[in-house]
């Protein structure tokens, strides 16, 4: 207790270079931690994006490709899913519900998809929520729409309003379907998914948007079709995006997948989400590697800082240390001294580098949220966390030997003699 | 703003994927060395599945010509329709073996697979923390064993290290 007392006093009357020191770690810790944060926010993000979906069926290309712009809506389909298919796969005995997906159109810069009533009942998302209304209902009627939180609170839209829908994807469309508009129905709870930039409409709706359009063009003035014309048309889609499947047990999604794969009318993919995302953390992984990495290496730069800073003391020190040595400070004293002033910056670095991580993620958390959709968890630190935390401690105490033990070899005539 | 990092975020994944063509395959196909299991599991049933080249079951991919072969050939039809020696749970789960899905694939014309389903009704589905795939053990010239678990509360897809047999369920 007393060697703390002594290296806290000496360390004060140093305060400037042992500021900077120990910023020096605090910085380097709380990018480490933040490193950790970012990196499991993101994941998580993903994860609870989607489940209790078994399978996710689209067109063929790759696992990943289906699951980023079914699930994500990031990319394009190759190609769609005829009806008949997916109405096949649909009436099987093995499977509970589907939801059908149709994309292509959006509102304003936000997607806008087409599905029907079991979207709101089966998806689930972060383990399992069900989607909620803030306001208003699912749709029923042919021309009505529900809201993502972020559409509803960007575009300041209440239920009630009337939106157009737009032909394509960009943010400015100049192809719009402005004889049929839609009433806004319900708007979703934040649900921290893909779900809140999206505006949701029936899938019989997006083929009536379309029924007198042709290679992405309206009809002429005379051969329009008005929107309540079209309510007597049969509406039934030619083909949809994608479908999400859940199976009455999971027992079977695996001879289903294997069915969809092996489906010979239509080239199909079915994909499980759980293992296209293992997929996805693959390859990410060698990114967050890197990146955690560059990180430890920033924090053994700033340890070694440290070893810098008390190095160079030392010699500033020799007649501290004689004056120890000469009221009777044995050697090992001199050495405790000099480890206990590493244990004390490094302990008091990963304190303020903890302290600073958590004030960053306190500042960045409503950016991030609201432009890339992480939700940046503040919760405590994990384990994992602690042992890092812990490591970092160790090894500074480790560092601190080298300059105790060049102090505990310095004879008590080195600070006494008078050098000329 | 945000579209432009997500978009690039993806385009980058992108261009991985493009360049690591291996990754954005498919699950099922016929590649020498790998076997995957499927294990899935919903109350009370566990199903495990096993997908395997027959050169990594057999030892060799044609039809068999001398007597060993067709020896080999008869002991594994053996093995994996009796649905014995195939996995292991804790004990205290309870399971016993209710039905086996085994065809024996056809030998002789080009590739050939074994695909066995294995069905268990375990009493006390709670008390599935693992699952041994002691299947391996007799496979030849295993390189890489994939396995797919899913329940109700999880997908995961992982690799084996080599030489273990041991796959968490929690």
């Amino acid at each position: 207790m007393k060697m703390l007392k002594l290296a806290l006093r000496s360390l004060r009357n140093r305060r400037t270079t042992a500021l900077l020191t120990i910023s020096t770690i605090a910085i380097s810790v709380a990018l480490l931690l933040g490193v950790e944060k970012v990196r499991s926010a993101a994941r998580d993000g993903f994860a609870n994006t989607v489940s209790g979906v078994d399978l996710i069926v689209g067109a063929r290309s790759g696992q990943l490709n289906l699951l980023l712009y079914s699930v994500f809506r990031v990319g394009d389909p190759t190609t769609n899913v005829s009806w008949e298919s997916y109405r096949k796969i649909a009436n099987h005995p093995d499977v509970a519900w589907t939801i059908p997906i149709s994309l292509g159109d959006s509102h304003r810069g936000f997607r806008v998809m087409g599905t029907n009533g079991d979207y709101f009942k089966y998806y689930r998302f972060a383990g399992d929520r069900a989607m909620r209304f803030t306001a208003g209902r699912p749709f029923e009627d042919l021309y009505e729409a529900v809201l993502g939180a972020d559409v509803a609170k960007q575009l300041g839209y209440p239920v009630g309003s009337k939106i157009i829908i737009a032909h394509g994807i960009g943010n400015v469309s100049f192809a719009e379907h402005g004889d049929k508009p839609f009433i806004v129905v319900g708007v979703l709870e934040r649900t921290g998914t893909p779900i809140d930039r999206t505006v949701h409409v029936n899938l019989e709706a997006i083929t009536a948007i379309h029924i007198d359009w042709q290679s992405g063009m309206q009809a002429l003035p005379g051969a329009r079709i008005g929107a309540d014309q079209a309510r007597a048309l049969n509406l039934t889609p030619q083909s949809i995006t994608a479908f999400m499947v859940g199976m009455e047990s999971k027992v079977m999604t695996f001879t289903m997948q294997r069915a969809v794969n092996e489906y010979r009318q239509e080239p199909l993919l079915a994909i499980i989400p759980g293992m296209a995302l293992s997929q996805l953390w693959s390859l990410v992984g060698i990114a967050d590697t890197a990146l955690m990495i560059i990180a430890a290496l920033v924090v053994l730069s700033g340890l070694l800082g440290m070893l810098t800073a008390i190095l160079t003391s030392l010699n500033e020190r020799r007649r501290e240390m004689a004056i120890l040595r000469s009221v009777g400070a044995k050697p090992r004293h001199v050495f405790a001294l000099l480890i206990a002033e590493a244990g004390m910056l490094a302990s008091t670095g990963v304190a303020a580098g903890v302290a600073l991580c958590y004030g960053l993620v306190f500042l960045v958390r409503p950016l991030l949220e609201h432009r890339l959709g992480i939700f940046l968890d503040l919760g405590g630190l994990t384990h994992y966390d602690f042992a890092i935390l812990g490591a970092i401690i160790g090894a500074a105490l480790l560092m601190g030997a080298l300059p105790a033990w060049r102090a505990y070899q310095n004879t008590l005539s080195d600070g006494l003699t008078i050098r000329v | 703003m945000h579209w432009f990092f997500r978009t690039s975020f993806f385009a980058s994944l992108g261009l991985m994927l493009w360049t690591f063509p291996a990754y954005a395959s498919e699950q099922h196909k016929h590649e020498h060395g790998t076997v995957t299991f499927n294990v899935a599991i919903d109350g009370n049933v566990l199903s495990l599945e096993i997908e395997a080249p027959a050169i990594n079951v057999l030892g060799f991919e044609k039809s068999p010509r001398t007597d060993a072969e067709r020896q080999t050939v008869a002991t594994v039809d053996a093995w994996l329709s009796a649905g014995r020696e195939i996995a292991g749970v804790p004990r205290s789960a309870g399971c016993r073996a209710q039905s086996v899905i085994y065809e024996a694939p056809k030998l002789g014309s080009g590739h050939a697979d074994y695909r066995p389903r294995f069905v268990f009704r375990c009493g006390n589905p709670a008390a599935l923390e693992w699952v041994e795939l002691w299947a391996l053990r007799r496979f030849k010239d295993v390189e890489k064993a994939k396995v797919n678990v899913i329940s109700a509360s999880m997908q995961r897809q992982e690799t084996l290290a080599p030489g273990r047999l041991r796959v968490s369920l929690k």
